[in-house]
């Protein structure tokens, strides 16, 4: 019966953290262009400069 | 003032030269196009890499220096040739003026600035990449966003170290192009309600994930898990996290029931707030007395979808709005200011903001207006179709006046100055637009009054169940009403519309029609009348040739090929439509062009001494001259060779090529069509009688037209209205819906629903298709929605429905009206009436 407290406590802090990080992200314009984030990965600068 | 887009000559290539001696042909690296100089070959890692222009060359060796070498291998197409760098100095300096960008430039406290660029060229993700990466080293930028998909980017820069034209200058040598750009209005702010809605929307799901993750174990609920102690935890852990899905993601919806009780409105809001409020009271009320289910999962599952459909249908609008914002790139309009010193009467050019009123300038042929004004000198005549409708030039003399976005055909005007920028004409047309605006009938969706209805249906069929429950049996009241209002839940019936509207909005850009104002696509399909202006809308809006009358000595290619070839060497629209209309091919060369504005040129072809003009400027240059009288009441210009005539041709503004079909299918759809010109009434006449139309009104003013739609609308009559013109501006405000074609001034897009990108007429019989497909889609997911809830509300009623069984219920049936609703998106589907 007392894990129920311990799971409630952590379902709430792991929501509170997810809730925290989606906001964080949407204020921060991370949802604003979803192509070229990826397209950006493979954009390795593998040739560095002269 | 030079032509509103001729500051830089664009993309323009060489013509290729063939190169057949080998077979094979090099291309250029960068943009690949031919490339035949060879001075510009570059020895790379073993192969050589040929060039096509030295632009190019430093276009490569610009992204190779910077180590961004692997846009080239990622690039999904081939660059744009960049200008040279005289070309772009000039066409960028002018952005060094504060006063041309203070609309797109934002300051910051640190003394830094922001601008928005609209970015050309963009071909795939790998050039957004490869700008962010170019413009971030340039020295002086702080930062770089750049944005594939609405082609726009955000740079923030020190203007002490770096000047604007320097930041364009570094997107323009890698053969893209940059204008500063100043978004709507309405644009901003959909993005904000977006971004608003996408919070809101996220949190509603994450809380929806965490109570579905526990109720769904009491639907399987057997055995220990059933301990009462345990469950009453668990509800309490669902009550908390329900409490900010009803407390801050379903606000939006209080707010829209609130002001629709306010102002006495229908809408979809009302009975969406009463299901989530009563579901939660009701659920909340089990939960403290200990008795009957609750429904938190349902709740929380009913706001997410609800702002999800609400963020697709945001987003389909935003996307509708940066399209246009594209319009609103800035682009220098350079005038030629006259001012007086000790030498006299000096000519300047200046950028349009800098005039004040009471400046004089000069306006040469074939000239744009960019202000308002006063003819101080000089006899011309302008076309003002754009303003007033009237399809003829305008003869103006000195103390005439004339307005900004007219053209100067003829011979040069010096103007006094009344009024420029955003005081000129249009903004007396403003008044009139707001005027047009408020009279405009008010918008009842169809979804919105069936859910009046339906909302006091059930709020009624609840009390009933309570009332029954409590006093004809002796079983508990509340858990039978509170399943009524939780499966009644009106999500289904609140997610048809938006749904449908959404996957139309997007179906509607697909072919080439942003819709600015939602309930527009309803109201479309509801239209009985559709009224077109003429000039511009139903006409091209410039003269073409409709026929030629030639001598017995002449042939009508052979004239129309000379007449071209005289007419290269004038920029007057008639010369233009005569050049149009001449066959391609080899043309004669007109030598020692002599031209008088306005009237008309001579020039030496073949050794035969040629007239092109007006019939007043022949006789003027050949007194003796007999010529026959006018054939047609329309635009003339004659052909003289060695003092004899050999043609006349005649010019008119003429029917869009699609016009008929258009108007035919309109017609044949049951729609009836009139027109409302500003232009004489002969022409409207024989206009309306070539297309068959009854209706035609002419030597209308702006306010008449916008009056006469309000008589039509008082009738009864919903009508729909299709316009280009300033002119056109207040009767598109005023109308039940609205289109502004391809053409438009800002004006008329500012005033319409619809906005055509589509050059033509024709999608605006698309845009009343597919209005009529997403009528019939409403129609299923309503009819569903009812027929669902007609199905499950008696189940309810005997208290006969568990909560997992409303949860399922719930999502299945508006699983069913979104998957409907995408059926608009296609493109390709048959067209059924």
């Amino acid at each position: 019966m007392e894990i129920i407290f311990l799971l409630i406590v952590v379902s709430l802090v792991l929501l509170g953290l997810i809730a925290w990080g989606f906001l964080w992200a949407v204020s921060a314009g991370q949802f604003e262009d979803l192509e070229a984030q990826g397209r950006a990965i493979l954009m390795d600068e593998d040739e560095p400069p002269p | 003032m030079l032509a509103r887009d001729g500051a830089v000559a664009v993309n323009q290539r060489p013509p290729l030269r063939a190169d057949a001696a080998n077979g094979t042909l090099a291309r250029c690296y960068h943009c690949d196009d031919e490339a035949i100089d060879s001075a510009l070959t570059q020895a790379a890692q073993g192969a050589p890499r040929y060039f096509c222009c030295p632009g190019c060359l430093a276009a490569t060796e610009t992204i190779e220096a910077l180590g961004l070498a692997p846009y080239y291998r990622q690039r999904e197409g081939t660059a744009s040739r960049p200008l040279g760098l005289a070309e772009r100095d000039a066409a960028l300096a002018l952005f060094d003026d504060p006063i041309l960008t203070r609309d797109c430039v934002q300051s910051h406290d640190n003394g830094e600035r922001t601008v928005r660029l609209l970015l050309e060229g963009l071909r795939c993700a790998a050039c957004a990449w490869l700008i962010e990466q170019r413009l971030g080293r340039v020295e002086g930028v702080v930062s770089v966003r750049v944005y594939f998909a609405h082609a726009q980017a955000f740079v923030r820069w020190d203007p002490a170290r770096l000047a604007l034209p320097a930041v364009l200058d570094a997107v323009w040598a890698l053969g893209y192009r940059a204008w500063p750009f100043d978004p709507l209005q309405q644009q901003e702010q959909l993005r904000r309600e977006r971004v608003d809605c996408m919070r809101r929307f996220g949190i509603a799901a994450l809380c929806a994930m965490q109570v579905m993750m526990v109720a769904s174990a009491f639907y399987f609920d057997a055995g220990p898990l059933a301990a009462d102690e345990q469950r009453r935890w668990l509800e309490g852990l669902n009550l908390l996290t329900t409490l900010p899905v009803v407390l801050w993601c379903a606000v939006p919806f209080y707010r829209g029931a609130w002001r629709a009780l306010r102002h006495r409105l229908a809408g979809m809001d009302l009975p969406v707030s009463v299901g989530i409020l009563l579901g939660f009271a009701g659920s909340l009320w089990h939960f403290l007395s200990g008795v009957g289910p609750t429904y938190f999962d349902s709740v929380t599952m009913f706001v997410s979808l609800l702002l999800g459909a609400r963020y697709v249908d945001l987003r389909g609008q935003e996307r509708s709005a940066v399209q246009l914002g594209r319009l609103h790139q800035v682009q220098p309009v350079l005038v030629r200011r006259l001012a007086d010193d000790s030498n006299g009467t000096q000519e300047q050019q200046v950028l349009m903001q800098r005039l004040q009123p009471g400046d004089r300038v000069r306006v040469l042929p074939g000239e744009w207006l960019a202000v308002d004004g006063v003819v101080l000198a000089g006899c011309s005549s302008v076309d003002e179709h754009v303003l007033t409708g009237e399809s003829r030039p305008v003869s103006k003399t000195p103390g005439a006046r004339v307005l900004q976005g007219s053209v100067n055909l003829d011979s040069p005007l010096i103007l006094q100055v009344t009024a420029v920028g955003r005081e000129a004409f249009a903004a007396r047309m403003a008044a009139a637009v707001a005027e047009a605006a408020r009279r405009r009938p008010p918008v009842a969706a169809l979804a919105a009054r069936v859910a009046v209805w339906f909302t006091g249906g059930v709020l009624l069929l609840a009390l009933a169940t309570a009332l029954f429950y409590a006093f004809a049996t002796h079983l508990p009241w509340l858990p039978a009403t509170v399943a009524v209002l939780v499966i009644s839940c009106p999500c289904a019936l609140s997610l048809a519309t938006p749904a449908a509207l959404a996957a139309a909005t997007d179906g509607l850009l697909a072919r080439g029609v942003a819709l600015l104002r939602g309930p527009a696509l309803e109201t479309l399909a509801d239209v009985t009348h559709v009224v077109f202006d003429k000039t511009g809308t139903l006409t091209l809006g410039q003269p073409a040739l409709v026929r030629t009358v030639c001598a017995a000595s002449s042939q009508p290619l052979n004239v129309l090929t000379l007449a071209a070839a005289l007419a290269a060497h004038s920029e007057h629209p008639l010369a233009r439509a005569l050049m149009a209309a001449a066959p391609e091919g080899s043309r004669p060369v007109a030598e020692a062009p002599l031209a008088t504005p306005g009237a008309g040129l001579v020039a030496t072809v073949d050794g035969a001494r040629c007239l092109l003009g007006s019939r007043r400027y022949a006789q003027t240059m050949f007194p003796a001259l007999q010529l026959p009288s006018a054939a047609l009441p329309l635009q003339e210009v004659c052909l003289i060779r060695n003092g004899e005539w050999l043609a006349f041709f005649y010019l008119a503004d003429v029917l869009r090529p699609e016009a008929r079909a258009v108007v035919d299918t309109l017609r044949a759809s049951g729609l009836t069509l009139a027109i409302f010109s500003g232009d004489r009434a002969p022409v409207v006449a024989a206009l309306g009688a070539e297309l068959g139309i009854t209706d035609a009104r002419a030597g209308l003013l702006p306010a008449e037209k916008a009056a006469a739609i309000a008589a039509l609308q008082a009738t009864g009559a919903r009508v729909a209205v299709v316009g280009e013109g300033v002119n056109d501006a207040p009767m598109l405000a005023g109308a039940a819906v609205s289109f502004a074609l391809a053409n438009a001034t800002e004006q008329a897009r500012l005033a319409a629903d619809f906005s055509c990108m589509t050059p033509g007429l024709a999608p605006i019989a698309a845009s009343f298709q597919l209005a009529r497909r997403a009528r019939r889609v409403l129609w299923q997911n309503l009819a569903w929605a009812l027929g669902y809830n007609l199905l499950a509300l008696p189940l309810a009623v005997c208290g006969w429905v568990q909560p997992w069984g409303a949860a399922l219920c719930m999502s299945l049936s508006s699983l069913a009206v979104t998957i409907n609703a995408q059926r608009l998106r296609r493109t390709d589907a048959p067209d059924r009436r």
